[in-house]
């Protein structure tokens, strides 16, 4: 009897709090909204998943979740905690990028840097809120929406949030078509909206090929933060411009980013415990999240009507919404905004050109923010 | 999160306004660099194929064997079914 008594002190429900329940309440609506609205997936399903088997209360004295040394959830956690997941995400969405657009219209790659103006906000307004300087810069990076690259900075620079700012990066990222619309109506004209821009001009092989080199290198020069990130996403997308690496590429594109990706999505959402995760810091942060989406896409947008007025041949501004790197579904969204103005007026290709800039950019920042802090 | 820490003079202390202006500087001058490269790529590989000629040695052969003697199969069957009146 004594031994049953014992046995059922242990269970989940004899140790559940109230927070433990809210998260795995968290993660069922994260699976909700994968399956029946289609946010994010590949990543909502994986990360709500795992919430919920990272509030699953554990037995003192046995290593079970991701913070106990030892356990199986730790060492799946260590390709977040140190930082590894992310590059390896960086190398397939090489393989899987065509910066074709990019290279037809150069032009469009400034717009990649002036979102990036939602990340510097951010932070400023994470030290506003007493965060310290590298918990700043960990949060700010949340405006360059991109999930690997926050984790990747949050590793580095503040690894007690990595939860927070994995689950707002990601989120927001799932909400970029709610998100974005109204800055972007409230900041352009419809006569700015219907503006029409050519189609990319055809791109040559060689280009293609020398891009990814000389990108990597002008980055990683001007911020050896980067290196991971941009050496990562430079080396996929040669893999695939090269032409004889299909094997490879195709792996980097397919099977090898889908088995990082659920070991990211999997491990963050574990991390995600009521402990650790329910905190007012985290509740800071997720303000701070939805805020850095939106100045991100002012940012682009205000930067585009600037560049206007010094050219000839007029932006559709609508493509600073793309400058933030959330890949394609900030491109789609322009697309979407576009079309609602002029059903004739595509603009999905030119955006996808700031849209993948803001990859680069992100990165950048990320390296920029790695050195400053440590510096 | 100590309460005294919010505020503007945090901003302040941690250095946000240089912060935020050089990395906005880096970024533009990284991406700049990068868009300089773009423009002037087409022009760069346009005088390196003076020299080194485009050439796609990983380009698939003309189809052959097999693959010409099903063509060759099937522009037969036609000509037969277009003689033999099954056509319209």
């Amino acid at each position: 009897m004594t031994v049953l008594t014992e046995f059922l002190g242990t269970t989940g429900f004899a140790m559940m709090t109230w927070g433990n329940l809210f998260m795995i309440v968290v993660g069922l609506i994260f699976i909700t909204l994968a399956i029946t609205k289609d946010y994010e997936p590949l990543l909502l399903l994986p990360i709500g998943f795992g919430a919920m088997v990272g509030n699953i209360p554990s037995i003192p004295g046995m290593a079970l979740s991701v913070y106990d040394p030892g356990s199986v959830l730790a060492y799946l956690y260590f390709g977040v905690s140190q930082g590894i997941f992310p590059p390896l995400i960086f190398l397939g969405i090489g393989a899987m990028t065509d910066f074709s657009t990019m290279l037809s219209n150069p032009r469009l790659v400034l717009l990649g840097a002036a979102a990036q103006v939602g990340i510097f906000l951010t932070l400023m307004g994470a030290l506003y809120l007493g965060f310290t300087p590298e918990e700043a810069g960990a949060i700010g990076i949340i405006g360059g929406a991109d999930g690997p690259t926050a984790i990747f900075l949050s590793a580095k620079l503040a690894p007690h949030l990595i939860g927070a700012i994995a689950i707002a990066a990601y989120s927001y990222m799932a909400l970029v078509p709610v998100i974005q619309p109204p800055v972007m109506k409230l900041l352009t004209t419809r006569k700015e909206r219907l503006i029409r821009m050519p189609p990319p001009r055809e791109v040559s092989k060689r280009e293609r090929i020398f891009f990814p080199i000389i990108a990597f290198l002008v980055a990683a020069l001007i911020a050896p933060g980067s290196l991971a990130l941009v050496g990562m996403l430079m080396f996929g997308n040669l893999l695939k411009e090269s032409g004889v690496t299909d094997r490879l590429a195709d792996t980097a594109r397919h099977a090898f980013i889908d088995i990082v990706t659920i070991l990211l999505g999997f491990s963050v959402g574990a991390s995600t415990q009521a402990q650790t995760f329910l905190t007012p810091q985290s509740l800071s942060i997720f303000g701070l999240g939805a805020l850095s989406f939106a100045m991100a896409t002012a940012g682009g947008i205000l930067f585009c009507k600037f560049l206007n007025l010094f050219t000839t041949q007029k932006v559709n501004p609508l493509l600073g919404a793309a400058g933030v790197s959330a890949v394609p579904d900030s491109a789609r969204v322009v697309q979407m905004v576009g079309l609602q103005e002029d059903p004739h007026n595509h603009l999905l290709m030119n955006a996808m050109a700031p849209n993948v800039a803001g990859v680069i950019g992100s990165a950048i920042c990320a390296g920029i923010l790695w050195s400053v802090m440590v510096g | 999160m100590p309460e005294l820490d919010v505020g503007i003079q945090s901003i302040i202390d941690g250095q946000g306004v240089p912060i935020a202006i050089v990395g906005m500087s880096i970024v533009f001058v990284a991406l700049i660099s990068i868009a300089s490269f773009i423009s002037v790529l087409p022009w760069l590989l346009a005088q390196l194929a003076k020299f080194v000629p485009e050439t796609d040695h990983h380009a698939p052969s003309r189809p052959r064997g097999d693959d010409d003697s099903a063509a060759v199969a099937a522009a037969v069957a036609a000509f037969h079914a277009q003689r033999s009146g099954a056509g319209s």
